[in-house]
């Protein structure tokens, strides 16, 4: 994609009110675009006149090919720079200088290539003889003002619609946007008007009105029409400034092939030939830098170089050719470089260099703007970097080298803004020698550039603003490191400048990343840097975080200078004094100081410091010595406290923060209450941290239990207060109070500890601090009462039958118990198949009958007793059913409130759980068979019965009588009693003799052991039947175990298979 | 000769450093530290061709008016940087693709130490040594 000059151009950033003695000047970097003058129009009273001026202006901005830089005149402002005498031989000649500082601004703002003189007229107008006399006059005028210069004129009739539709809008040229009838006219008039005005048919144009919507398509043909014209006066003035060249010779002009170079570039730059122009502009740059250079022409050469240079770059750029450019901008710094100038002025040298680099950023920057792909390690931010270091060299040399300079000398500066010559000494204008003419002079000269680089230069604000376009170019190109090197960087230049409260915020935005980077050695600078700062503006927190930091043993700053800090700093400050300043501040004593007891006067709240964000000089590992605790029991928790520093701390106030911790989410209306349910575990008295050693404290505390969904505490944070008073003598309040808080337990801040990476390497250290792995969460679990609980049960139960689990309650408390309740629940994780087949319920719910199927595995806070004497009893009966023979395991859980004792004869009541697990296995107590039999009792087809098993069909005949037989065989373990058998018919089925649809069987009040069996027999007849199969009935078995106390022998079981189904 | 060699580690904290006596050594180790930014851009999937996977020297890494900086990454993430003077020419870029070779060699012998535990700064005599013997050229 090609790059065009848009914006290449003005550049607001080196445009300062203070004359730049060492940047380049404005004509250089200016937009080079073909001048124009325009005259005959009025846009402020014609607005058909505005709509062109508009379009013309408009025009110029974003087409990309013609370039013309219009500029309203009237006849009467109109004038030209005079013309010096042309020089017929240059033999005698001696050139002041290199490039003269009033050329560019010529040919870009007063001499123009092309006076298009705009004028109302059609060449149908009534007047046209008088008009096109006036016209004559105008033009003949011009052409007088203009003289001998090659200025080209242009005339464009503006014509209104009635005489001259333009039918043809291809072209504003005044023929061909005639119609044929008019066309004999026009033609006539057009030549006639051309040799009135002696002007080529070329330069006649004619703008029709009658459409304002067509103008801006007009004007833009005019525009590019006009731009061929002022090309061709460009190229002609081109052609004889080279012409020059036959007259020059190598001996005595070498200065004017430089100058005769640029001006041809310059011209062609104008003409918007950019390939030509580069050409011609190089060979400039050749010229120069053949010639002589000392120390004294030095300066003017540098600058004409930058003139240059930034005109081969920046067309390189233009011509999409970066590498080009960059090789240019490398081949000119070398040239340079090593070529320092006189000692007394080596920051002229870097003040230069700066403003190279900063000027090859801005034109890189501008053609990455323009679409030009730029990588991570070649981007304008590397110019910006060296030209930020280069301002500052400039700094550092100046100030080492114009301590002394006095303004006494300062009138040798009169006028420097103002040279005919760029780059050359006022005292010596108009002098290009190889070597001071006055030695004298000279001198006062070089005093005056010192003192007027010592007072009139703030060389901060050139420098920060570079660094900040350095940053925002790093961070484009995905540098973050680099960035943060520039801006520590610029934190130190806001420090030179004495922005301190900047600086500040600068340096702490990149000692986090350090820190967490691990860069110990840019830490301790950076942290340095901040005390600095801290202590110049008597900003109570960073200082104190920054004298932390120094502190910390990772930090690889001298001991004596650690030492120096805490003693001489924060001591001081904890006391209420000034502290002393920072080694190598720079900051003003007396301010500071000031800042300071205002400070601490009015910090009355505590500066609370996060340890876990600093390198830590303190560190702290929490744990709590086990993993669960009991409610109201005492439990206790360490804290194990390091002093990393050299010398004792002497610390108060040991706080722990214990907050509720859930497992699970946490709805929002529960947190506030956990806010509330925060404990502060304090140990206020003073404790003397020996330097490396570890010091373990115990808090012993005691926890009150906690509801839903709350099941445990968290070390929330740690923190203790630094105390001033290390000499023994108590804290007597006043200065600033500093608390030292670490969040969580201390283990945070692990990423800047010893501890090691692997943990598998954790044996090569010293089993103590580092390796201690804290126990930060504590589970509490509620008291167990002091009960009985005896359950009696069969732990062989059988399948279908309710199964008595009793429970004997006995109180053992000195105390009652209150508000006891029973749970029975399947054990968790509860298997869905089993939970569906049990069934669990309370005898004493539903006493007087069976408990109903529709219960479910689980009873649930059945209440025993509102009250338990101590010694008193309470007996409960409990029924589960088991549906399938398989093992259960069941807990049963016994909650109450039981009284505690918190202090000598302070009771609160506590909830309090007892757990029991209880295992049930269920085997099938019997097994069913059916049989169908004819009367005669020859088997029909026998078949075995299994509990819920469908039975097989079997045919018998309608209206004939046929035998049921049901053998019941016994597998229990204990025995059973079968209490009486029935026969539930279906319809059209009935009882062969008795007609009913049920018939009771001879079982009852039958006994069976393990092996033995009881056999039943009914006689049936199927009546009517519509369908070929059918279900007879149901088989139902009124069982229950033997022995069974009175109270339940209501409980019985109830055997009721389907009684198998018949096919006829 | 080198001015300054570092040794980082795979999570970019500084394991080792050895700056030229007489140099600014914290301006060293900035640009040691900056050079990470270069080498991860390098290094990163989307950047790298498939062919050069197995190559570890990362060439030079950028240059500013006074160094040249050179990076090296191992296989298990561990940079290497060497920072020379942008004014010696001499050395060519398979010297120090030499040197990296050595260093790399020097750290895998240091850190078979069973006594060393990966992620901790260098601290070995025979490292040093070979430091030394690897920036005066022998």
């Amino acid at each position: 994609m090609p790059i065009v000059g848009v914006g290449l151009g003005d550049m607001e950033v080196l445009e300062g009110s203070e004359y730049n003695l060492y940047g380049i000047p404005k004509d250089t970097i200016a937009q080079c675009s073909s001048l124009a003058f325009v005259m005959g129009l009025e846009p402020s009273n014609n607005p058909n006149h505005a709509i062109i001026w508009e379009a013309l202006n408009l025009q110029s901005k974003p087409a990309l090919q013609t370039l013309i830089n219009f500029k309203l005149t009237n006849i009467n402002d109109f004038s030209l720079p005079p013309m010096k005498t042309k020089r017929q031989s240059y033999e005698w000649y001696t050139p002041k200088g290199v490039l003269k500082s009033n050329w560019m601004a010529k040919y870009l703002h007063h001499i123009p290539a092309l006076v298009a003189i705009f004028y109302t007229l059609d060449w149908s107008d009534s007047n046209w003889l008088n008009k096109k006399n006036e016209l004559a006059n105008i033009v003949s005028s011009v052409k007088a003002i203009i003289g001998e210069r090659h200025c080209r004129v242009a005339v464009i009739l503006l014509q209104n619609a009635a005489g001259s539709p333009a039918t043809d809008s291809s072209s504003p040229y005044a023929p061909n946007s005639e119609t044929e009838t008019n066309a004999s006219l026009s033609g006539e008039r057009a030549s006639i008007l051309c040799e009135s005005c002696d002007l080529p048919t070329k330069h006649l144009f004619v703008l029709p009105l009658n459409d304002a919507q067509l103008i801006p398509g007009y004007t833009a043909r005019l525009e590019a029409a006009l731009s061929e014209i002022a090309g061709g006066f460009y190229l002609s003035e081109s052609k004889t400034v080279r012409n020059h060249r036959d007259f020059l010779n190598k001996t005595n002009h070498q200065l004017l092939f430089v100058r005769h170079c640029f001006k041809t570039g310059f011209l062609l730059e104008m003409k918007n030939d950019l390939q030509a122009a580069i050409k011609a502009y190089q060979q400039s740059y050749q010229h120069l830098s053949e010639l002589r250079f000392t120390d004294t022409n030095l300066h003017e050469i540098r600058i004409s170089s930058a003139i240059i240079n930034y005109k081969v770059c920046r067309v390189n750029f233009l011509l999409n050719l970066p590498r080009d450019a960059i090789a240019q901008f490398r081949r000119h710094i070398d040239l340079f470089r090593p070529r320092m100038g006189p000692k007394s002025l080596i920051f002229e040298h870097y003040a230069w260099l700066a403003s190279q680099y900063e000027l090859f950023g801005w034109l890189f920057e501008s053609a990455v703007q323009q679409g030009l792909p730029a990588v991570q390690t070649q981007h304008p931010g590397f110019y910006y970097q060296q030209a930020a270091q280069f301002a500052s060299l400039r700094r550092t040399t100046a100030l080492h080298l114009c301590s002394a300079a006095t303004d006494q000398h300062n009138h040798m500066l009169d006028g420097i803004d103002s040279l005919e010559i760029y780059g050359q000494r006022p005292w010596r204008a108009g002098k290009h020698s190889l070597e001071p003419p006055e030695p004298e002079r000279e001198a006062c000269g070089v005093e005056a550039i010192q003192y007027h680089e010592l007072t009139k230069v703030q060389h901060h604000e050139m420098i920060i603003p570079l660094y900040s376009r350095a940053m925002a170019q790093f961070q484009r190109y995905r540098c973050p490191r680099i960035k943060q090197q520039l801006m520590v960087q610029m934190a130190t230049e806001y420090q030179k400048a004495k922005q301190y409260q900047k600086a500040l915020a600068v340096v702490q935005h990149v000692l986090g990343q350090y820190r967490s980077e691990r860069w110990w050695a840019l830490v301790s600078s950076c942290a340095l840097l901040a005390l600095q700062c801290a202590s110049a503006v008597a900003d109570v927190p960073a200082y104190v975080a920054a004298a932390l930091e120094i502190a910390s043993p990772r930090v690889t700053l001298a001991p004596s200078l650690k030492i120096q800090v805490f003693r001489d700093g924060l001591m001081r400050v904890l006391k209420g004094e000034v502290p002393a300043a920072p080694p190598a501040s720079t900051a003003d004593a007396a301010t500071s100081a000031l800042a300071w007891t205002e400070a601490l006067q009015g910090s009355a709240a505590a500066v609370e410091i996060d340890m876990s964000a600093l390198v830590p000089c303190v560190e702290v590992r929490a744990s709590f010595s086990s993993p669960s605790c009991t409610a109201y029991c005492p439990s206790s928790l360490q804290l194990h406290v390091r002093n990393n520093f050299l010398e004792l701390i002497r610390v108060r106030d040991f706080t722990v923060v214990l907050e509720p911790h859930a497992n699970s989410k946490v709805q929002p209306e529960h947190e506030a209450a956990a806010a509330e349910k925060q404990m502060l575990l304090r140990k206020e008295s003073y404790v003397d941290l020996i330097s490396r050693e570890v010091l373990k404290l115990d808090f012993p505390f005691t926890l009150e239990p906690l509801v839903s969904p709350y099941d445990g505490f968290k070390i929330a944070s740690v923190s203790c207060c630094l105390d001033g008073s290390a000499d023994g003598s108590p804290w007597r309040g006043g200065g600033a109070a500093v608390r030292l808080s670490w969040p969580g337990a201390g283990a945070a801040a692990a990423a800047s500890s010893h501890t090691p990476h692997h943990s598998e390497f954790l044996v090569l250290k010293n089993p103590s601090f580092d390796t201690l792995s804290p126990k930060t969460f504590i589970k509490v679990e509620k008291p167990e009462p002091l009960i009985d609980v005896e359950v009696k049960y069969d732990k062989q139960a059988l399948v279908w039958e309710w199964l008595v689990v009793d429970v004997l309650v006995t109180c053992c408390e000195p105390r009652p118990l209150t508000d006891v309740r029973l749970s029975l629940s399947l054990q968790r994780p509860v298997q869905a198949a089993l939970e569906a087949t049990t069934r669990v319920s309370s005898c004493g719910s539903s006493s007087s009958a069976a408990p109903s199927d529709s219960c479910g595995a689980a009873v649930q806070n059945i209440a025993l007793a509102d009250e338990l004497q101590p010694g008193q009893q309470m007996r409960h009966k409990l029924l589960v059913r088991s549906l399938t023979a398989a093992t259960r395991h069941f807990s049963l859980v016994l909650k109450c409130c039981k009284s505690v004792e918190v202090a000598a004869e302070q009771w609160v009541q506590c909830p309090a759980v007892h757990c029991t697990a209880l295992t049930v296995t269920a085997a099938v107590p019997f097994v069913v068979e059916l049989s169908c039999e004819s009367l005669q009792y020859p088997a029909m087809q026998q078949q075995h019965l299994q509990p819920q098993t469908t039975s097989a069909a079997t045919t018998v005949r309608l209206q004939q009588p046929f035998l049921i037989n049901a053998r019941v065989s016994c597998s229990s373990h204990v025995p059973v009693t079968l209490h009486s058998s029935k026969l539930m018919l279906s319809s059209g089925v009935e009882s062969y003799g008795e007609g009913s649809s049920s018939c009771s069987g001879v079982i009852s009040a039958c006994s069976l052991s393990a092996g033995e069996a009881a056999s039943d027999c009914f006689c049936l007849q199927v009546a009517a039947c519509s369908t070929p199969q059918l279900q007879l009935g149901h088989f139902l078995l009124h069982w229950s175990r033997c022995f069974l106390s009175m109270s339940l022998q209501q409980v019985l079981s109830l055997y009721e298979p389907s009684a198998g189904a018949f096919s006829l | 000769m080198a001015v300054s060699i570092a040794v980082i580690g795979k999570d970019n904290a500084p394991l080792y450093m050895w700056v030229a006596p007489g140099r600014d050594e914290l301006n060293l180790q900035f640009l040691s530290h900056t050079a990470l930014d270069i080498i991860q851009e390098k290094v990163s999937p989307a950047n790298r061709a498939p062919t050069d996977s197995r190559e570890l020297y990362l060439g030079l890494l950028y240059a500013s008016e006074e160094y040249k900086i050179f990076g090296y990454m191992t296989n298990t993430k561990i940079k290497l940087v060497i920072i020379t003077d942008a004014s010696n020419t001499t050395l060519r870029d398979n010297e120090i693709r030499m040197m990296f070779r050595r260093l790399h060699n020097a750290y895998t012998s240091a850190v078979c130490n069973p006594f060393y535990s990966p992620g901790d700064p260098l601290i070995s005599k025979k490292f040093e040594a070979s430091v030394g013997a690897l920036v005066s050229g022998n």
